[in-house]
């Protein structure tokens, strides 16, 4: 099939011209999805606004040994609540956010808890020390989940 | 704004290659001139932030020295007369493939894709770049109590990132999605420009064809890490190693210098491929002090970017700190050496890996003096690095090889594929087997 060259060019800029008008399509079908880290951010939201950017946050996932408060040993971290810190962590950038044992936290810093709503006695029992001795700033649900920020007493 | 500057760098850069380079190709000057900006906005982005210069000053700078560079362009009518590009090699039903292919990939990379990517580009990449974009608490990002971040890492695609959105004045997922789906089609259309350049017609179309299969760059081409940018960089210096013109090599052996430099600010494994490409250029060119101290010339503002960052901003990294100083016990530890075979045997099933040895295979008895040759030589020795690592490496070795094995094949992979094609095809070239469509 014999095709002149300008017409060669002419098919090459309309290729270009219909790939360029399907791209926003495929940018709005990805850029739609709902991810556990748009739903985390949408719950987090609020904490941003009250944590200077500067500022460190000592993450403890409640329904953990907080910080080996009851066994005296840092929390090892299983898959899930791993992914969680990594979240929290991208949502509250540049803020910093760390684990590590509680004793070890300095006091007036942030604390972020997260708390299972079907294990409050386990939460209660991991995590009563850090509120017995911290202020609550905030607390917030996502469905599943309580967050709350604390800050540690002097 | 920074939209406008970029696409302003690009076209100083492309009119700044037609001027100095012998490529005719439309799509390989473009694709040449976009890396180029990438790269160098990147680290310029990195300066900024790092000496405190204010943005906007920035972004009116980038602005202002193109449009003064293509008025004095006009001005001196220094613009080669606009020609329509030469398909004549390319029949109309290959012209239909190639529209295909681009198709293809794209609609491949949009399904499989993610909002934010795959694990490591939202707690690695993305994290870092989201860090970058504040001009004082990004100093935050390389402090000592962040949770796993790799903040050692380069910072080419986050700095890049972070001054998109910076620009922006929003943290959108479509800018790092984006920035993964130019520079994973631009890696594939480079390609097809080098060979079609060199008047292989047919072979740019097979080798389109064969990068656009999904298991040979996905899923890591759709991932949004650092890993293509990486891969398309080690080719792009591969590609201009091909294209050095007869005369005038000035220009070519800077960009050679300045984008082989860069691939240390892409990655960690970027540095070793830096280090290898330079000393074997030393070695090949140490007759021609002229050409060296081009390349020299080149590699120096992203090399000194990057020794700044790593010596005065970067922790130290995972697998150098957690060295506990038993190297001599790891060299002649047989089983250490045993489980990396094991693993090497175990992925040959891989579809990459496969298609390596099969590559090298054929190229064995097509021509054999590929393995003598200055490309071969440095995949070589950068894969042998690689090895080392593994056997040096203070993790869990079987964990190191099952994490990362497979993205250092990516790396290499579209080179030795240019490579040992090029290599094949000029082999061929007397029978005129594969110029024709």
């Amino acid at each position: 099939m014999h095709i002149s060259p300008m017409k060669k060019v002419l098919s090459v800029c309309l290729f270009i011209l219909l790939m360029i008008s399907a791209l926003p399509f495929f940018i709005t079908y990805v850029d739609r999805q709902y991810t556990g880290i748009d739903s985390l951010q949408s719950t987090l939201q609020k904490f941003e606004q009250i944590v200077p950017k500067s500022a460190t946050v000592y993450y403890f996932s409640g329904d953990k040994d907080c910080a080996g408060i009851t066994s005296g040993q840092n929390i090892i971290y299983p898959q899930s609540e791993y992914k969680t810190s990594f979240m929290i962590q991208f949502i509250l950038a540049p803020r910093i956010v760390t684990i590590m044992n509680y004793q070890d936290i300095p006091p007036e810093s942030f604390i972020l808890i997260d708390q299972q709503k079907d294990s409050i006695v386990n939460t209660k029992r991991n995590t009563g020390q850090i509120f017995d001795s911290s202020d609550s700033l905030l607390s917030v649900c996502d469905g599943k989940y309580y967050f709350t920020l604390l800050k540690k007493k002097r | 704004m920074i939209l406008i500057a970029v696409l302003l760098c690009i076209l100083s850069f492309y009119i700044l290659i037609d001027k100095h380079l012998s490529v005719g190709n439309v799509l390989l000057k473009l694709s040449l001139a976009y890396f180029f900006c990438f790269s160098l906005l990147s680290l310029l982005y990195i300066c900024i932030l790092f000496l405190g210069i204010n943005f906007i000053v920035f972004q009116i700078i980038l602005i202002i020295i193109p449009i003064i560079f293509l008025l004095n362009q006009i001005r001196k009518k220094a613009f080669r007369k606009p020609r329509i590009p030469d398909l004549s090699g390319l029949s109309f039903p290959l012209l239909i493939i190639i529209f295909l292919c681009i198709l293809i990939f794209t609609v491949i990379f949009f399904l499989s894709t993610k909002r934010w990517g795959a694990g490591d580009a939202w707690q690695i990449w993305t994290l870092h770049a989201k860090f970058l974009v504040y001009k004082v608490e990004f100093a935050n990002l390389f402090g000592k109590d962040m949770i796993f971040s790799h903040a050692d890492y380069p910072l080419m695609l986050p700095g890049f990132i972070a001054m998109v959105w910076r620009s922006l004045g929003t943290f959108s997922s479509a800018v790092p999605m984006m920035v993964a789906y130019i520079n994973g089609a631009l890696l594939i259309l480079m390609l097809f420009a080098s060979f079609y350049e060199k008047k292989f017609t047919m072979l740019s179309v097979i080798v389109m064809a064969i990068l656009t299969c999904p298991p040979v760059l996905f899923p890591y081409l759709s991932s949004q890490y650092s890993d293509t940018l990486l891969a398309v960089f080690i080719l792009v210096t591969f590609i201009l190693m091909e294209h050095i013109p007869e005369k005038k090599q000035g220009l070519s052996l800077f960009m050679i210098g300045f984008f082989s430099a860069s691939c240390g600010w892409i990655k960690n494994e970027g540095l070793a491929f830096f280090v290898i490409f330079t000393l074997f250029f030393i070695i090949k060119h140490f007759r021609n002090i002229n050409k060296i101290k081009f390349y020299l010339a080149g590699i120096v503002f992203p090399l000194l970017v990057v020794v700044i960052f790593k010596i005065v901003y970067a922790p130290s990294n995972d697998l150098i700190a957690g060295q506990s100083g038993n190297y001599l016990a790891k060299l002649f530890d047989v089983s250490r050496y045993i489980t990396i075979m094991k693993f090497l045997i175990n992925v040959t099933v891989a579809l990459h890996c496969q298609m390596m040895y099969i590559l090298l295979a054929s190229i064995l008895i097509i021509n054999y003096r590929y393995f003598y040759s200055f490309s071969f030589a440095v995949i070589f020795i950068l894969l042998t690095v690689y090895f080392f690592v593994y056997v040096f490496t203070p993790l869990n070795l079987n964990y190191h090889l099952y994490s990362s094995y497979d993205r250092l094949l990516h790396h290499v992979f579209p080179a030795l594929m240019y490579t040992v094609f090029l290599s094949a095809a000029e082999k061929f070239k007397k029978k005129n087997v594969l110029m024709t469509s």
